[in-house]
């Protein structure tokens, strides 16, 4: 099928007939099919967010017999589709590294496909695994599952295209090294959940993703049978699933990751920095954890009011097992001392004067920053793909908007104090 | 082709039925608590119900500030816009404001449940509040330190002279938006006050709203009919109930009203375009890069949505991937300016650069105007341009804003991918040959260049009169 154009009425008949007749043959009811998500219903008391959490519950879950599975998100209109499949990926100690050029590779042939309808594309490593996400006109629908197709399609390892990828990953791990905000997030992340490797690997393991590596890496990972797609769209599910039959690299006897051990990463770099940084991570609850969602907001107002002549942030991480609440500073010598106190009083300052009031204010913030990413197609699927990395449930962006509601001053207070007992772990980096 | 792809969605509906989403749709209750007294009102069902988005244009921008006091239009919205944020409550919705030369525009994003108190709250802070001294005096402040700091930027500069080149000599449409430190030092609440008092009506503000479907109003909802090829487009990808929720709602007891646009045109108009003559302004300055601006009038018989084509067509050619790499930036958009609309370019571009980029933008304006693209290629710039239109009004406040904007020029908001869709290629090819004269801007040092080029004529006329200052 030529790339710039739409495909062909035929084409389309032909696959529509041929997903009912998958149904028909599945001896399953026609509605729903393959079985129905649970439509969670009902507003939480005093929850004001009902209706648009309702925007966040997926219509249908289809689970077709050789994947992918589909989750879709009803849409007004004729207007934009936004589709994101997500791939689950583990590697083994010798592939780390090996998600990130996948990704790179991928997106660099969505982006030249995307660009000749005026798409967006988008691929991404998370904790759990690869994305990719394509955003275009409804009309262009079955372009547009080609374009996830092409992404989730055997890696093209042409040294020209795989020396790009690599080059793209050497640079990732230098800025890790070599800048001192890399340098602290690294130090935090290897200390406060030491059993997490870095998704873009080191620079000991970077020569061992060649060709056959990559191709062995994304034949194990990138079966539809594992993948799930997240769909916007005003279509009906068959032509969905019509789009989108066999994906993926075909099915393939199962495998883990390879577990020999990863070549030890001797190499020095050198941090150059005029300012001195500082920071503090703290465990915060199991992953995705809401009430350590609004305790950031409120560390991050906390810390700007203590916060003067210098840069501070904090930062919520989501690993894999965890939720780690992250503080740091950068400041040049003068206000160096400063800055080191504001980060580590914060928590003791925030404690010390938390209040009701601002706990909602918290919460009904970090609620609305979850809806207002959730209001293009594009945000919407990216938010509702991500959420189900973990578990898989289709309705944990919906149950995170309820749980942000539910977090009130007890919570806070409660997880401040084993933060304060628990104590941080810290790094620097001086000039 | 086309048949077959109906034929398959047919096909497609007829197996499968209705898809859950349409079936389930809630009956639209009334707009209750919405503030009323508006004359034109446009909703719009978004893709998706997470947040409501209101829309706000004031037919009142920088070019009725009164002379002495110009920069009371910024002002005084940033004033209101942070009335209303503190109203609300950070939770409640966010409100931000944009002025430009012609309207100023609010826009207010709210949770769906909270909507309606959070739109009251917005609107009587917008039109009623009391201006709030404190609130006047910090902005008032930071303005003038804002000023103070770009004094003699050249950026301020080329701003001021790329407005001037757009109207007619004095026309107040190119005062300087944020004002001048003596202007802002002269604004004060009254200031203010009477400036709202003229401006800020609710009868000639247009206002669209973009939410859920249940928002819509039950009782007005009546979908648009689609065009043939929109109706065989939708259905060829087999959209379940394909329905356009837009309506304008019209609160006066007139229904002819809601296709008469609230702002007329000025009585000055040059007929057909903003303007007839060209002209050309060489700045000399001593910067590191050259600003150009070719600006161009549209006829008046060119649509909106013709004329976004023609921009995103002009941009797509001189602009490609990968970019040329004597351009620092390229910047194709629409102005309405006083006595219609003009295609504006603005090219950042190395100096020694400048003569060849003057030629490419004027080349590439003439090529377009030579005569209609071949159906095949008009057709895949068509579909890639519906898809980036689609795309950049996804959010529901982007494309409220644009709705507003339809409602004071045209009366009614556009359904665009239907207009889209409904282009061809002798529209654009007359759109182009319709533009008039050009005005040209360089910006920048002089390098001895003569400013000819190796680009073909002009299809526009001669070349236009060449005035030049300098400033070192």
């Amino acid at each position: 099928m030529p790339m710039n154009e739409a495909p062909s009425g035929a084409f389309l008949l032909m696959m529509t007939l041929l997903a009912a007749l998958l149904l028909a043959l599945s001896g399953l009811p026609a509605t729903p099919l393959y079985g129905q998500s649970p439509v969670e219903g009902g507003a939480l008391p005093g929850d004001s967010v009902s209706e648009a959490r309702a925007s966040l519950t997926p219509d249908t879950v289809l689970n077709p017999p050789s994947g992918p599975r589909i989750v879709m998100l009803g849409a007004e209109g004729e207007g934009v589709a936004a589709m994101r499949i997500s791939v689950p990926l583990t590697e083994g100690p010798v592939e780390e590294g090996a998600g990130e050029v996948l990704r790179a590779l991928a997106l660099a042939r969505m982006q030249g496909m995307a660009d000749l309808v005026g798409a967006r594309v988008s691929a991404s490593r998370t904790p759990w695994g690869l994305s990719y996400e394509v955003e275009g006109a409804v009309a262009d629908f079955e372009y547009l599952a080609y374009i996830l197709r092409t992404a989730v399609a055997a890696p093209d390892t042409a040294a020209s295209s795989l020396d790009a990828a690599r080059h793209l990953l050497e640079e990732a791990q230098a800025r890790t090294r070599e800048t001192p905000d890399g340098k602290i997030a690294a130090d935090l992340r290897a200390a406060v959940a030491p059993g997490v490797r870095p998704l873009q690997g080191g620079a000991a393991t970077l020569p061992g993703l060649d060709a056959a590596r990559i191709r062995q890496v994304w034949r194990r990972s990138h079966q539809a049978s594992v993948m799930t797609l997240v769909v916007s769209s005003p279509l009906v599910p068959e032509v969905v699933l019509a789009a989108t039959r066999g994906m993926g690299a075909p099915e393939a006897a199962a495998a883990g990751p390879l577990d020999a051990p990863a070549p030890v990463d001797r190499g020095k770099s050198q941090v150059q920095t005029l300012r001195s940084w500082y920071g503090e991570a703290f465990g915060a609850g199991p992953a995705r954890s809401p009430v350590a969602a609004v305790t950031a907001l409120l560390l991050a107002d906390a810390l700007t009011a203590r916060s003067g002549g210098y840069e501070t942030q904090v930062q919520l991480w989501d690993l894999p097992e965890r939720s780690v609440l992250v503080l740091t500073g950068a400041a040049y010598p003068r206000e160096a001392e400063g800055m080191r106190r504001a980060v580590s009083g914060t928590i003791d300052a925030l404690r010390a004067h938390l209040d009701e009031g601002a706990v909602r204010d918290a919460s009904a913030r970090a609620r609305a920053d979850v809806l207002l990413d959730a209001r293009t197609p594009g945000g919407l699927v990216e938010l509702v793909g991500r959420a189900m990395e973990p578990a898989g449930d289709p309705d944990t962006a919906s149950r995170r908007v309820a749980e942000l509601s539910r977090v009130g001053l007890d919570d806070v207070a409660s997880l401040l104090d084993q933060m304060r007992a628990r104590g941080p772990v810290r790094a620097e980096v001086r000039p | 082709m086309r048949r077959v792809w109906v034929r398959g969605a047919l096909v497609a509906a007829l197996l499968m039925g209705p898809m859950s989403h349409a079936a389930t749709s809630q009956e639209a209750p009334e707009a209750a608590g919405v503030p009323t007294g508006y004359r034109l009102t446009a909703w719009s069902a978004h893709a998706h119900g997470t947040v409501v988005a209101m829309v706000l244009r004031i037919p009142g921008g920088s070019g009725d500030d009164q002379k002495g006091f110009e920069g009371t239009a910024a002002l005084l919205a940033q004033v209101l816009r942070d009335q209303a944020g503190r109203a609300l409550g950070p939770a409640a919705g966010t409100v931000t404001a944009t002025v430009d030369r012609g309207t100023t525009t609010f826009t207010l994003l709210a949770l769906p449940e909270a909507w309606p108190r959070a739109a009251a709250v917005a609107d009587s802070v917008i039109f009623e509040a009391p201006i709030d001294d404190s609130i006047l005096d910090r902005h008032r402040r930071g303005q003038l330190a804002r000023l103070a700091f770009e004094s003699d930027s050249p950026g301020t500069e080329f701003e001021a002279e790329a407005a001037r080149l757009l109207a007619a000599p004095g026309s107040a449409w190119a005062r300087p938006i944020k004002g001048t430190s003596e202007s802002i030092s002269a604004v004060s609440a009254m200031t203010l006050e009477l400036y709202r008092r003229q401006f800020y009506r609710r009868m000639q503000t247009a206002r669209a709203i973009v939410g859920p479907r249940s928002l819509l109003p039950h009782e007005e909802v009546a979908p648009a009919p689609p065009t043939d090829s929109v109706r065989e487009d939708t259905t060829a990808v087999g959209a379940a109930a394909p329905a356009n929720p837009r309506k304008i709602l019209d609160t006066t007891p007139t229904p002819a009203a809601v296709a008469t646009p609230i702002r007329e045109a000025s009585p000055d108009t040059t007929p057909g375009l903003a303007w007839s003559a060209g002209s050309r302004v060489d700045e000399v300055q001593d910067v590191t890069s050259t600003w150009i601006r070719v600006a161009y009038p549209l006829s008046r018989s060119t649509s909106r949505t013709a004329a976004e084509m023609l921009a995103a067509l002009v941009h797509d050619e001189l602009d490609p991937t990968p970019p040329d790499p004597d351009r620092y930036g390229v910047e194709v958009r629409l102005v309405d300016v006083p006595g219609g609309t003009a295609l504006v370019v603005d090219a950042t571009v190395f100096p020694e650069a400048a003569d060849r980029w003057e030629g490419k933008i004027t080349g590439t304006v003439a090529r377009l105007a030579s005569g209609p693209m071949q159906t095949d290629l008009f057709g895949w710039r068509r579909r890639r341009f519906r898809t980036e239109r689609l795309l950049d009004e996804a959010p529901p406040e982007v494309e409220a804003a644009r709705m507003t904007g339809d409602l004071l020029d045209v009366g009614r908001p556009r359904d665009l991918a239907v207009e889209i869709w409904g282009l061809d290629a002798d529209t654009l090819y007359q759109a182009a040959r319709d533009l008039g004269q050009p005005r040209t801007l360089r910006f920048g040092p002089d390098l001895g260049q003569t400013h000819d080029t190796d680009q073909p004529p002009s299809p526009q006329g001669p070349s236009p009169r060449a005035e030049t200052s300098g400033r070192m």
